[in-house]
């Protein structure tokens, strides 16, 4: 049965976790000799995870453009509150469900 | 032969200084084939050379020339000495700017000139573009003045020497200055390439030959492009390049610029680089000065690895603070979820009145797990009635239905009431735990609901059949002042043990009776019910007290006979009052119970003498009666155990308590010495009283 408060819980902190590495990435675009790979915190919505993800410039942009997407280590998805849409080697895509549409829409820091 | 002119002559002494010049193979050849000229040009036997040192301003030995060996003495003696402008003939003639003649007789070195056979001297200077450069002095064997054509011989040979010594110091600058310039790039830590219009090498620095791999000798000439710029970045550099060349507009003069450069082996690596046009001649060189920047930018990589790392570090701790804090949340919520049913529960299994426990249960979820909370019961025919709000008063609240849980209150039966959570201003959410809990907190509800009202209907069962078993009142009786007191102990739904009755039992007779019987509720009801029936009817029949309480006995023993289970056992006290006469006569008879006490009008108290056996247990019971008068003031009371054990671990507390109150209401009407002696044991009991107390007090008045 659908939690709905949970999906809610679970879509902040995720949200929160893109605050982060939003700042992050304003840190290292500020670098001239950015690495290819940019080291990010995984954004999965578990409670103990500690793990990092890793992306081009290009490739967060691409996440970041979309503000229902989270970018999280292969394996750390919750199914019943997002839907992988792509697995990279390094990261992989997640979308949020609609139903908390609204909070990460807010949170995005990019939105104006 | 005729002698040539003098001007043919001074031509050829001029040929003559010209090939001098021009044949010397040094510096200092040149200058002794102009001194010898210059020797002959005026018969000079010795000339000497002085040269102007500008920083000393000091006229200096520079070079001597001599005819014969004898003048060696004096040329020794010209070397040691120097002249200031204008001092001695040497100054004179700089300053004057024209030959000046002496005979040597005049000058300071004198002396070793005569010794050298010389008899005069003639000082020419050398002038030069910038100033005088020097002077030369020729000495004469003649003590004659030169002649005018000697004199202007000098002149040109001292003319073309001036020449001649002027180009030799601008030589020398410029070599100074060559060396200068070459030490310079020589020795520079950057590199320095020069090259011309075409863009090919013209000089290539040592740090350069380091830095490139590169031999100077084999990079001049070369074209610097295909040398030290990488392939993709050579077009522009041609294109940059022809551009200055047909405008004279620079791109890239004179700036700081960061490219990368390449080595012999095909390396590359980062420069910086400046470049600037050498001079202003046409076509244009140009010097590139270049920095290798592998260093400072291996330092700048790490330094920004470091940064890197010590933002991701931030963004990780940020990160992990954020997933211990949502997590601590969760845990608090569970913490303060699972305080509430823990208080909760406290509360419902402490039990009284289950409203005001609803109230009390609603006020501890308010703030803990929610904003807002009512518990509602239904009490038939679809009213419903709240019994609990948080906070208190507080109207329903217009929250969405997300931030809003309501969950029945559920008998095995049947929905009884419901338990309403809401989330109005804090900014906090309900989640599926809070449901969870308030479920059960909603089941407790239930169960507290539903025994309190079974409770509350048991109570009044038993306050009912508690009330059928004793006298609504006492009777009004003339003389006599009487007063009852009875209360239950514990729980208020079962019936209590104790039991009094006070009743007329004839003509100017009165019965007051008091006593104990064994258990509680149901049993002790039907016991209390006998026993009081039975000593009503026993009262009117026979007037012994002692009789009647025989009666009860077989009565008792006789129930117990239909049923054994249950043990049936009483203790009475029973007294038959009789005023006649304006006397007060009581007989007592007590079967297994206290004797009543007796309070005399004079403060005196008395234990009635009388004792007999529990009732109920044996068929032979041992009875016995006693007689007492109460004049007017006195006041008899019977009493329950409830009172003189009012702590059983004191034994004689109860009784001096009993003592204690009787003293201090001498006097006292009849219904306030009960009243104050049950108050008095129930405030020593600190609390609710473990027994029943039972109190009957009867005054004689006038």
């Amino acid at each position: 049965m659908p939690d709905p408060d949970r999906h809610r819980r679970i879509a902040v902190n995720e949200s929160r976790f893109r605050e982060i590495n939003d700042r992050l990435a304003d840190g290292l675009g500020s670098l001239r000799h950015p690495p290819e790979h940019l080291d990010f915190v995984c954004e999965c919505a578990h409670l103990e995870c500690r793990a990092k993800v890793s992306l081009t410039a290009a490739e967060y942009e691409r996440v970041r453009a979309d503000p229902m997407l989270f970018a999280i280590v292969d394996g750390h998805e919750v199914p019943d509150t997002e839907d992988v849409v792509a697995r990279a080697d390094r990261f992989t895509t997640v979308r949020k469900h609609r139903d908390v549409e609204d909070i990460v829409t807010a949170t995005d820091p990019r939105a104006t | 032969m005729s002698e040539p002119p003098p001007s043919a002559v001074r031509d050829r002494l001029g040929e003559r200084l010209v090939r001098a010049i021009a044949s010397a193979q040094t510096h200092a050849d040149g200058t002794d084939s102009l001194m010898q000229e210059a020797g002959r040009a005026t018969g000079a036997r010795v000339v000497v050379l002085w040269i102007l040192d500008e920083r000393a301003r000091a006229l200096r030995w520079a070079g001597d020339w001599g005819a014969d060996a004898d003048a060696q003495a004096f040329r020794d003696a010209c070397r040691r000495i120097t002249f200031a402008p204008g001092v001695g003939i040497v100054g004179e003639a700089l300053e004057a700017d024209d030959p000046v003649w002496k005979e040597v007789a005049a000058i300071p070195r004198a002396t070793p000139a005569l010794a050298a056979g010389l008899r005069a001297v003639v000082a020419a200077p050398l002038g030069g573009p910038d100033g005088p450069l020097g002077v030369l002095e020729c000495f004469t064997a003649s003590a004659e003045e030169p002649a005018p054509a000697v004199l202007e011989d000098l002149r040109l040979v001292t003319s073309q020497l001036a020449g001649y010594l002027g180009r030799l110091r601008i030589e020398e600058r410029l070599q100074a200055s060559e060396e200068r310039s070459s030490s310079i790039v020589g020795a520079a830590l950057d590199c320095i390439v020069a090259m011309d219009h075409r863009g090919r090498v013209l000089d290539f620095n040592p740090a350069a030959e380091a830095t490139f791999g590169y031999a100077r000798d084999a990079v001049v000439g070369e074209v610097l492009a295909d040398l030290i710029i990488p392939p993709e970045l050579r077009d522009a550099h041609h294109r940059s390049l022809s551009r200055y060349l047909e405008t004279g507009e620079p791109t890239i003069l004179n700036r700081r610029l960061e490219l990368t450069a390449m080595r012999a082996d095909g390396s590359t690596f980062p420069v910086e680089l400046t470049v600037t046009r050498l001079g202003t001649r046409r076509p244009p060189t140009f010097a590139g000065f270049i920095r290798d920047l592998t260093a400072n930018r291996e330092a700048e990589v790490e330094h920004e690895r470091l940064l890197r790392e010590a933002m991701l570090s931030r963004a990780v701790a940020e990160a992990a603070q954020e997933r211990s804090e949502a997590a601590q949340g969760a845990t608090e919520a569970a913490q303060r979820r699972l305080m509430l049913l823990a208080r909760a529960g406290e509360r419902l299994i402490a039990g009284g009145d289950y409203e005001r426990t609803m109230q009390e249960v609603a006020e501890l979820a308010v703030p803990a797990v929610a904003d807002w909370c009512a518990i509602t019961v239904h009490e038939g025919r679809g009213v419903r009635r709240r019994v609990g709000t948080a906070p208190s008063g507080a109207p329903e609240p217009e929250a969405p239905e997300a931030d809003r849980i309501t969950v029945p209150l559920r008998t095995p039966r049947r929905a009884i009431g419901e338990l309403a959570l809401a989330m109005t201003g804090s900014g906090r959410r309900l989640e599926a735990d809070d449901r969870a809990m308030a479920e059960s907190l909603a089941a407790r509800c239930a169960l507290a609901v539903e025994n309190g009202r079974l409770f509350a209907e048991r109570s009044h069962i038993a306050d009912t059949l508690q009330r059928s078993l004793l006298p609504a009142r006492l009777p009004e009786v003339p003389g006599l002042d009487a007063a009852a007191r009875y209360r239950a102990a514990g729980e208020h739904n079962l019936v209590g043990g104790d039991f009094y009755d006070f009743f007329r039992s004839g003509d100017g007779v009165w019965t007051a009776i008091l006593g104990d019987v064994t258990g509680k509720g149901p049993e002790a009801a039907a016991l209390t019910a006998l026993t009081r029936h039975t000593l009503r009817a026993g009262a009117l029949r026979e007037s012994s007290p002692m009789a009647n309480l025989q009666l009860l006995n077989e009565a008792l023993l006789a129930a117990r006979a239909h049923d054994a289970s249950a043990a049936r056992f009483a203790t009475v006290v029973y007294t038959r009052i009789c005023r006649s006469n304006g006397r007060v006569v009581v007989t007592v008879s007590t079967g297994g119970h206290m004797p009543p006490v007796v309070l005399r009008a004079d403060g005196a108290i008395e234990y009635v003498p009388i004792s007999g056996t529990l009732l109920g247990a044996l068929e032979d019971v041992v009875l016995d009666e006693e007689e007492i008068e109460l004049a007017p003031g006195d006041l008899m009371l019977l009493y329950t155990d409830g009172v003189t054990e009012a702590r059983p671990r004191e034994p004689r507390f109860g009784e001096q308590l009993l003592e204690q109150v009787l003293r201090d209401h001498l006097g006292a009407p009849a219904a306030r010495v009960v009243e104050a002696l049950e108050h008095a044991v129930v405030a020593a009991q600190e609390g609710e009283p473990r027994d029943d107390i039972a109190l009957i007090a009867v005054r004689a008045i006038d």
